[in-house]
């Protein structure tokens, strides 16, 4: 007795036999693209077209053109000539169609189709996405153009990589560069703290910011130079013990701060550990304090204040000599020296 | 060395001088990109912020450029693009514009522009030289992989044709 076929388990075997049915889109609720090219009076009777047509073809009209045409079914049509027709058929019936046409003036019975229209239209068409040049200058307001750097403006050439809050993001040499939002640049304190393990040696941390004034100053915790501006009572960084705060409400008044490690008696040391950056909003930034051990300072960590963004760059430079030639290294050449090691102040 | 050099006397050539060095090798490329940094970074203090960061976000590219080396050897016009801009475009631009005085840098020239927005518009376009270089040699990096993964296939895998 054979098996009843409609019990038979599925055969995956023969995937070739599968066929997928046509769908048949209702004509009403087709979508159109027409690429019809206005400015004539639309006609009652769709005429024999030959435009860049993508709604669905009708059945008889279908073998007999020879256009692009993928329309919906359209009432039946005169003889379609074989060529490339940019009129446009206009239907009275209002359709969802994809609309480049340059603006067929729309019956005044004719509801407007939401469509997209590229053409040049002057008939209101709400619904429709008009990229067109034509509709009342006057009443469309300019659009504010966007800087860029490509235009000469003083903005980031480039889409910065940003921090993601709740997980430390490392900068490395493939990824040496971030830049904070502006909310994230604009509000609260930025911390920076370096975390170094006494194997290093006598590592001190000291850092030159370069205010938009133009008023360069050296920050060294441990030599009681601490404010930025120097001896200000609402200073825009402030170093502490083992670290420095940036005031990000006085972002703007910022222009660079670059934070460096240094042996106070010239030592060579054995740079490891890292850097640490805190904004207020959870975000952390790593930045490695890894290099072959030697004397000098290790320029780590640059900010610079790109129209009220932090860019912040894993530096990884040892400047040989003391501080006056790191800051010179790094284009803080307006201090005076007393000494290689301390500036006038 | 020949007989006849040798009848005559001649000296023996040094077959041990010490060969040229290569300034198109990957790590002569890198040190002059390390040398071009320590020119941006000692001169950060003349440039316009923006200009800074744009500046070294371009020696990035060209590192990167360069790292890709370590897959296979730079394509000739990397190597050109990437001395070009390390050697002559970008340290021109730089020094033309430090060379101005700080009261000028903002002033619009005749074609409109000033040379604070000059000195964008040049740094935009070498990243986008150099950027398109970059994409280059990574499709060629891909390309060589599904190469390689197609020549995987056959060898290890059935062929086709097999019955």
């Amino acid at each position: 007795m054979l098996p009843d076929p409609s019990r038979a388990p599925a055969r995956t075997d023969l995937p070739w036999l599968r066929h997928r049915p046509v769908r048949r889109v209702p004509a009403a609720a087709a979508t159109r693209v027409d690429l019809r090219h206005a400015g004539r009076p639309a006609p009652g009777a769709r005429p024999a077209s030959a435009g860049l047509d993508l709604s669905r073809p009708t059945r008889e009209a279908a073998p007999a053109s020879s256009s692009l045409d993928l329309s919906a079914p359209a009432p039946a049509q005169p003889a379609p000539s074989p060529s490339l027709d940019l009129s446009s058929p206009a239907p009275a019936r209002p359709s969802p169609s994809l609309d480049l046409s340059s603006a067929p003036a729309a019956p005044a019975s004719a509801r407007p189709a939401p469509s997209l229209d590229l053409g040049s239209s002057a008939a209101p068409a709400p619904a429709s996405l008009d990229l067109s040049s034509a509709a009342a200058p006057s009443q469309v307001a300019p659009a504010r153009r966007r800087p860029s750097a490509a235009r000469g403006d003083e903005v980031l050439g480039y889409a910065p990589e940003g921090v993601v809050v709740g997980r430390p993001t490392l900068l490395t040499r493939d990824r040496p560069t971030i830049a904070l939002t502006a909310v994230q640049s604009g509000v609260g304190v930025l911390r920076v703290t370096s975390a170094v393990s006494q194997g290093v040696g006598d590592f001190r941390l000291a850092a030159f910011a370069h205010l938009a004034t133009g008023e360069t100053v050296l920050l060294d915790h441990n030599r009681a130079m601490t404010t930025v501006p120097a001896a200000s009572r609402r200073p825009v960084v402030q170093a502490v013990d083992r670290g420095f705060l940036v005031d990000l409400r006085q972002t703007p008044r910022l222009a660079r701060l670059v934070v460096l490690g240094f042996s106070p008696t010239s030592a060579a040391l054995a740079w490891s550990g890292a850097l640490r950056v805190e904004t207020i909003g959870g975000a952390r930034v790593d930045v490695p304090l890894e290099r072959e051990p030697g004397a000098g300072s290790l320029v780590a960590l640059s900010l610079v204040n790109v129209g009220g963004r932090l860019v912040l760059r894993a530096e990884r430079e040892l400047v040989p000599g003391a501080l006056r030639e790191a800051a010179l290294a790094f284009g803080f050449d307006e201090l005076t020296w007393v000494d290689a090691w301390t500036p006038l102040v | 060395m020949s007989w006849l050099a040798r009848l005559r006397g001649d000296d023996e050539p040094d077959e041990q001088q010490a060969p040229e060095p290569d300034e198109d090798s990957p790590a002569a490329l890198q040190a002059a990109i390390d040398e071009l940094v320590r020119y941006v970074n000692a001169r950060a203090g003349g440039l316009p912020p923006a200009a800074l960061v744009n500046a070294r976000m371009l020696t990035d590219t060209l590192t990167e450029v360069v790292d890709s080396a370590a897959v296979r050897p730079l394509d000739v016009y990397a190597v050109i693009s990437v001395r070009g801009v390390v050697g002559d475009y970008l340290p021109t631009t730089l020094r033309g514009y430090l060379a101005l005085e700080p009261d000028a840098r903002g002033v619009p020239r005749a074609d409109g522009h000033s040379p604070t927005q000059s000195l964008m518009m040049q740094i935009d376009s070498l990243q986008t030289s150099v950027s398109a270089t970059l994409v280059a040699t990574r499709e060629q990096d891909a390309d060589a992989l599904m190469t390689q993964g197609r020549f995987l296939q056959t060898k290890f895998n059935r062929s086709d044709l097999d019955l």
